[in-house]
């Protein structure tokens, strides 16, 4: 009987082992290549928004190729798509940036969004000079600085976020004073509070609390409860993730608080909207974008983005992080004309002027984090309107120094 | 029936030829060069790693407790060496023992208390215990980092040993390599030297009824304990080892699903037989790595091999060994043996 | 005590949603002696299939909700009859093929639906007031159907001839088999209506808050945590369970942080297991 069983495992392992063939060959290509890695969750609890991020990278490689991709000193080359799942676990995290590093031997890397998996990849690209283009991070030493010269980002993220959030609740309803912040936990608690007193204290408004919750939070009408105890004239958002902002939107507004939903971070309004509903989201803002492709504010660099995923399939606003990281590793090799990454990092960082899909942009974060690797451009109001329209407003320009 | 050629403690030849042979390969398999170098000896420890926590798993699950919590523990060894090492200034190479010890010591209290309960009790409340572990390493923020990563602590650095010169373990993966190597062949060699102890003997006599043990004055708490305790000292070690290698923790990779994970390890390879947890561990951390390019689609093929192995061979895969063997041995023309 | 009424009612509410999410794993565990891990998956799925089977045929949300109810419920028994029956009470296997099981499942619902953002229509929509405070109506629909489908599974397994046969399989299954109870329809009975209750759970969470791949691996704890606290044998003793839980992490989050909650509720847990382990209502283990 035991025969049997392991003539049946041989022959399954065999069928399965004919499946990996593919991932052993390596395609050659006779146009030169640049291989840029996207270390992306591709499973894991935040594939929805990385595989967006992924499919974004991809199209940008694309479009980039489509309009001749880089010449360095004369010689074409075409950017290549390597795509690994770090499977949202740190173990997943450093074994995808092996592979890509060792294995696909790329020398520039996009991805990816959480901060620690961000943290647990960071010991094999920075030894190895390869560069990489994160999609978000907080503005901790251990995440961006000058500790980590070969680490940029060109999405604006918490720092950029904060700032203008409140500086639209201040024009729009300059009645409110006590704003209470909800923090998703995710060790950055410390670092949002900060940031939101320094720019609370610019504009004469008040922290009364800061509440965390968690982000598998079932139920947050206890939470809820908590903010609105402090009887805030609004709430501010700095971070987490539509999974969890939604419903603690939807929940705010069914116990009854009336007040804005200040948004400083980049969750997508369509998302919130589905969920909250549109009777009674409105007042709410966010710094996530808008993809009405009529509106003559957006600009043409979104518009692109926009039609372009729309004709892949659809768009989805994460689809810009990858863009954006593809395009401004592009820019960078092309001004440094060269692939030694640290030539690349260094001319990356004088960059005066960069084309980001947000608008114009130019290297920063000197002064704050100690190295000029942030891209800063601008940022988008969203609001949602009592109609249940989603129309953006207006663009914020950044600048960390 | 004739058998094959023994040595004088009964061990046949050729499992000893075997281990000889898989020893010499896994000492060159860095300088291989196989698939990609730094990725494949990464791969490589990840494996050891796992086989010391799995293994110590299959001995708790000697002595009757089925644990549903070697993750906590990997995460218990792994947060207190770092934090030593780092608040108190301590080489890594001490707090990973001392953790190590001090996982212990945690697992012999809970161990204790766990210890009145049997069967499916036990293991729920093992889970729960694993839950409430990762809660705390979380709860715990200024300590530990929270749900964030904790970064910032020593590697094992630079080691000078005269005759052989400088190790670095900042500089190449090979150092950390050997090291989890050893640790694994000591941890599989010391729980080896156990099972077949009198110790071994109680936690099967234990296991299979605690009743009968007891009337022979078998003590089934002490033994119980025992063996939870010296399972999660190797737990710790492995977290603590594999801690100060990778140079970040954190504690979404010791929660339930880790767990249940590493359970799972043991029971495809196969918890009734020692190099269960090698083939267990071998062929799930492999695999999904060998079909990256299926991308999204590649948990089917771990799932797939799961259903496979829990229905057509319950035993675990080690017990394919001996049909494997006879195989072997009648296509070589050995005849039936 | 404004602030005081509204915890009271969110406690209420949250003690609902476990409890609903519990019933079947505690039925599964009472009548089969077995922990099927992979109900927080099943759970997932009812939500999901909820919503795809209303977008789809266009139902209304009770619609949808019943027929996703019955199409877990033929899960329950493919999963009962294909995986479960076999393995019997063999925990390690059992706990290796739920996790099969939510792996495929996982993969699955990232495969087909991905990341977008999923919320089902409301059962109920708009808002009411208890008292001084206000809160959604599919809130307390949802703490009325916890009640009602709780009392009616209890009844079920007391008053029917079908229920007498569940005891009788969880108490001896070979006796029950010799007395001519069909203990394979018992179980897959069992099974199909556990993963019923699991998709009604799921449909009803999902217009609550929303849909992900992973909103069954909390659920699965605080299921856990329901049935073992009530006790093997004890559906009725779910509400006792389920309102302390349910307590627990409607107060204890807001002085020691969400993180602190947890070790809290998770520390109960283990409490009532070390001093009691067949929970508050369960049968002599």
């Amino acid at each position: 009987m035991g025969m049997k069983k392991l003539w049946c495992v041989v022959v399954a392992v065999l069928c399965v082992g004919v499946m990996a063939v593919p991932s052993l060959a390596h395609a050659q290509a006779a146009q030169k290549t640049i291989p840029i890695g996207i270390h992306a969750a591709v499973t894991g609890f935040n594939s929805g928004m990385e595989t967006q991020v992924r499919d974004g990278a991809l199209a940008g490689i694309d479009w980039l190729n489509e309009k001749g991709g880089v010449t360095i000193k004369g010689e074409k080359y075409k950017f290549v798509g390597v795509v690994e799942d770090n499977k949202t676990t740190p173990e997943g995290s450093k074994a995808a940036a092996e592979k890509l590093v060792y294995d696909h031997k790329v020398k520039f890397i996009t991805g990816s969004v959480i901060p620690f998996i961000n943290v647990a990849y960071a010991g094999v690209t920075e030894p190895a000079k390869v560069i990489r283009n994160v999609d978000y991070s907080t503005e901790a030493p251990h995440e961006m600085g000058k500790d980590l010269p070969f680490t940029f980002r060109p999405n604006p993220a918490i720092l950029e976020g904060i700032g203008p959030a409140l500086q639209y609740l201040t024009e729009k309803f300059p009645n409110a004073k006590n704003i209470v912040i909800a923090i998703a936990e995710s060790g950055a608690d410390e670092a949002l509070t900060t940031i939101t007193d320094r720019e609370c204290n610019k504009r004469g408004l008040k922290r009364v609390a800061s509440v965390g919750y968690a982000m598998d939070t079932v139920d947050f009408y206890p939470k809820t409860t908590e903010m609105l105890s402090h009887k805030p004239d609004a709430i501010l958002i700095g971070n987490g993730g539509e999974v969890a902002t939604a419903p603690l939107a939807k929940a705010l507004r069914e116990q009854g608080f009336k007040g804005p939903l200040v948004f400083g971070n980049y969750d997508d309004p369509y998302e919130i909207l589905k969920v909250v509903g549109k009777d009674y989201l409105a007042p709410f803002w966010t710094h996530g974008w808008s993809k009405d492709l009529n509106d003559p504010n957006l600009g043409p660099e979104m518009k692109e983005v926009i039609r372009t995923m729309n004709a892949r399939g659809g768009f989805h606003q994460w689809n810009l992080w990858g863009w954006a990281e593809v395009w401004t590793i592009a820019q960078a090799i092309e001004k440094a004309q060269s692939l030694d990454t640290t030539v690349v990092a260094n001319t990356w960082r004088k960059m005066k002027k960069i084309e980001t899909p947000y608008g114009e942009g130019h290297m920063c974060g000197e002064k704050t984090i100690g190295i000029n690797n942030v891209v800063c451009s601008r940022v988008a109001i969203t609001e949602v309107l009592p109609s249940g329209d989603v129309k953006h407003m207006k663009w914020i320009p950044v600048d960390i120094p | 029936m004739k058998e094959g050629p023994k040595t004088s403690n009964g061990t046949s030849l050729p499992k000893y030829a075997l281990l000889f042979v898989a020893a010499v390969l896994l000492i060159i398999l860095p300088f291989l060069g196989i698939g990609g170098g730094p990725y494949f000896i990464h791969i490589c420890i990840l494996i050891f790693t796992f086989v010391i926590v799995t293994s110590s798993l299959r001995t708790i699950y000697l002595s009757g407790q089925a644990s549903v919590a070697p993750a906590a523990f990997m995460g218990i060894g792994a947060y207190t060496s770092a934090i030593t090492s780092a608040r108190l200034g301590v080489s890594p190479w001490a707090t990973m023992f001392i953790a190590a010890l001090g996982t212990m010591a945690v697992a012999a209290a809970v161990g204790y208390i766990f210890s009145r309960l049997r069967a499916i009790y036990f293991s729920v409340v093992t889970v729960f215990f694993g839950v409430g572990v990762e809660a705390l390493i979380r709860a715990l923020e200024s300590l530990t980092g929270g749900r964030t990563a904790l970064v910032g602590y020593p590697g094992f650095g630079i080691l000078r040993i005269s005759g052989i010169g400088v190790i670095d373990f900042a500089s190449s993966k090979i150092p950390a390599y050997y090291l989890l190597l050893i640790l694994a062949a000591l941890t599989l060699l010391a729980l080896y030297r156990l099972e077949r102890s009198r110790t071994g003997m109680n936690w099967a006599a234990v296991a299979q009824s605690p009743l009968v043990a007891s009337s022979i004055g078998i003590s089934e708490v002490k033994f119980r304990v025992l063996a939870f305790s010296v399972g999660c000292f190797f737990a710790g070690l492995a977290g603590a080892a594999y801690g100060h290698y990778s140079g970040v923790l954190a504690p979404g990779s010791y929660g339930l699903m880790s767990s249940i994970a590493i359970v799972t390890y043991l029971l495809l390879g196969g918890q009734k037989y020692f190099f269960g947890p090698v083939l267990g561990v071998v062929i799930l951390v492999a695999v999904p790595e060998f079909f990256r390019s299926a991308k999204e689609y590649a948990p089917y093929i771990t799932g797939g091999v799961m259903l496979v192995v829990i229905f057509l061979i319950p035993e675990g895969l080690a017990s394919l060994t001996k049909p494997a063997w006879l195989w072997l041995r009648r296509t070589a023309g050995k005849g039936a043996q | 005590m404004q602030l005081f009424v509204q915890t009271l009612i969110n406690g209420l509410v949250l003690s609902s949603i476990y409890i609903l999410v519990a019933l079947g794993f505690a039925l599964i565990f009472s009548v089969m002696q077995v922990l099927n891990f992979a109900h927080g998956s099943v759970y997932m799925v009812g939500a999901y299939v909820t919503y795809f089977v209303g977008s789809i045929f266009g139902l209304p949300p009770w619609g949808a909700i019943a027929l996703s109810a019955g199409v877990m419920a033929l899960f329950g028994v493919f999963l009962e009859g294909c995986g479960f029956r076999i393995l019997a009470k063999d925990f390690n296997r059992t706990l290796m093929f739920s996790l099969a099981v939510i792996v495929l499942l996982q993969t699955t619902a990232d495969v087909t639906v991905g990341g977008v953002l999923r919320h089902v229509p409301s059962v109920l929509p708009g808002l009411t007031r208890v008292g001084t405070v206000t809160l959604s109506k599919e809130r307390v629909i949802a703490c009325v159907i916890a009640i009602f489908l709780l009392i009616l599974v209890n009844l079920l397994i007391r008053k029917t001839g079908l229920g007498r046969e569940m005891i009788a399989v969880s108490l001896d299954r070979t006796a029950s088999a010799l007395q001519g109870i069909n203990v394979h329809r018992v179980s897959a009975f069992a099974f199909a209506l556990s993963c019923a209750l699991a998709s009604v759970a799921g449909g009803l969470m999902g217009s609550i808050t929303r849909l992900d791949a992973y909103m069954g691996d909390a659920m699965l704890v605080k299921a856990l945590a329901l049935v073992i606290i009530a006790g093997m044998g004890s559906i009725g003793g779910l509400f006792v369970s389920g309102l302390i839980v349910g307590f627990i992490d409607a107060t204890l989050p807001i002085y020691f942080g969400a993180a602190g909650g947890e070790v809290a509720a998770t520390a109960f847990a283990i409490l009532i297991l070390v001093i009691r382990p067949q929970g508050l209502f369960g049968q002599e283990v």
